[in-house]
């Protein structure tokens, strides 16, 4: 080992505060007088150095320090006079501020939600089969779409006619007592319902002839349209 | 029209009296505090900036602000590590703008107006060399030099030292061999 290396673990020895040297290092010491006078040098400044710090340190405090501190304590109010649930009261209260508004604005746009009008629109047809709703989802991957395309596709509750019991009671006796009339009254009314759900044409109404006959006298008034667009009385007895 | 007001006295003082009594203790423990832990604070301010009046006032003021927290610090071993930190970097602090200061005036100060510089007879050995130490001790990097200083202080253990800083004890050995090491090599 060259001196370098003795002056080094010379060094970290003394740092280390170690009362003795290992044998190794205390018999360079011996042999070699530069490592001595090394290492004499070094435990005198280190010695000079923790003095130096520690004078630095430990200076007399100041009598004033204390009566200072307790004049100005006065004046100071402490945090522990606060409430400790005042910083929890306020986080929720700023929690509250936002989140509160934040809901309302998200509710209001969930229902006034604009569809983009490239994006395709769900439309109810009473004959058209009921759309999946994992194809609803796929043409409306966005929340407010997906909510709308439920709406949309929920099927509509059909108001039941109110009858009352008088009312069944009624039909129940015509139908006991007069059971051919009641069945065509059915048939009359399954009927009209056939008639009103066949297609039908409305054409233009055509009057060729009117005739108005008083019921107590014989006397007949006739109407009868000429060529010329306009109408011609004449009385027969 | 006459009002009616529902006075309840007994609570009213018996509300305005616990409080009182409440920071009467806390003040009583706080006074426990300043005497055991006052001392300390100062020679932290102290040992960062070498001088009294301005260590005094950073002592103060980290006192104060523990006084201010102290729901937080009744603990002793809690109180003496908060203390330690904020009185040393209120230290570093003060001497970082005093530092600043130093060099605005230095560049402002006419050659002929600085002070006569005294002659090598004039300076003390022991002056230089506390000069030098200064100089190095600013050098050293914050936690190093925060725990030179701690150790330094008569009547603190490393033990004590690690538990204000919250640290285990090998790492406050090495971090004061290392910050030795560090002031021996500039000093040499």
């Amino acid at each position: 080992m060259s001196c370098e290396v003795y002056r080094e673990s010379l060094s970290d020895a003394l740092l280390r505060g170690e009362a003795t040297l290992s044998a190794a290092l205390a018999e360079h010491v011996r042999a070699c007088a530069d490592c001595a006078e090394f290492y004499e040098s070094q435990k005198q400044l280190l010695g000079a150095m923790d003095l130096g710090v520690r004078a630095m340190v430990n200076e007399k405090v100041p009598a004033s320090l204390l009566p200072r501190v307790r004049a100005q304590r006065e004046a100071v109010e402490p945090a522990r006079l606060r409430s400790p649930l005042l910083p929890t009261a306020g986080v929720v209260a700023l929690a509250l501020l936002i989140l509160v508004p934040l809901a309302r604005w998200r509710a209001r746009t969930a229902s006034q939600q604009t569809i983009n009008p490239d994006a395709p629109i769900v439309r109810e047809q009473k004959d058209a089969p009921r759309m999946d709703e994992s194809i609803v989802l796929s043409m409306h991957p966005s929340r407010e779409r997906l909510r709308a395309a439920k709406r949309c596709c929920k099927p509509e509750v059909v108001p039941q006619e109110a009858i009352l019991s008088a009312e069944q009671a009624a039909v129940a006796r015509f139908a006991s007592e007069h059971p051919e009339e009641m069945a065509e009254t059915v048939r009359a009314a399954e009927l009209e319902s056939i008639e009103l759900s066949s297609p039908f044409e409305i054409v233009p109404l055509k009057i060729e002839r009117v005739e108005f006959a008083p019921l107590e006298d014989d006397t007949k008034t006739k109407f009868s349209p000429v060529d010329n667009g306009s109408a011609q009385f004449s009385e027969e007895h | 029209m006459r009002e009616l007001v529902l006075i309840q006295p007994g609570r009213a003082l018996e509300g305005v009296s616990r409080r009182e009594l409440e920071r009467a203790r806390a003040d009583r423990e706080f006074e426990e505090r300043l005497a055991e832990c006052g001392p300390l604070a100062f020679r932290v301010a102290q040992g960062v900036l070498r001088n009294a009046a301005d260590a005094e006032d950073v002592a103060q003021e980290a006192l104060l602000r523990a006084y201010r927290n102290f729901a937080r610090l009744r603990e002793p071993a809690k109180f003496r590590g908060w203390l330690v930190r904020i009185t040393f970097r209120l230290a570093l602090d003060r001497w970082r703008s005093a530092k600043r200061r130093e060099r605005r005036e230095a560049e402002w100060l006419q050659p002929e107006w600085r002070a006569a510089a005294p002659t090598a007879e004039d300076v003390a050995a022991s002056r230089e060399f506390q000069a030098r130490l200064e100089r190095a001790m600013e050098e050293l990097p914050e936690q190093f030099r925060l725990v030179l200083v701690l150790a330094a202080i008569e009547g603190y253990t490393l033990e004590e030292v690690a538990a204000m800083l919250g640290v285990p004890m090998g790492t406050v050995k090495s971090r004061l061999f290392f910050a030795r090491k560090k002031l021996l090599e500039k000093l040499r």
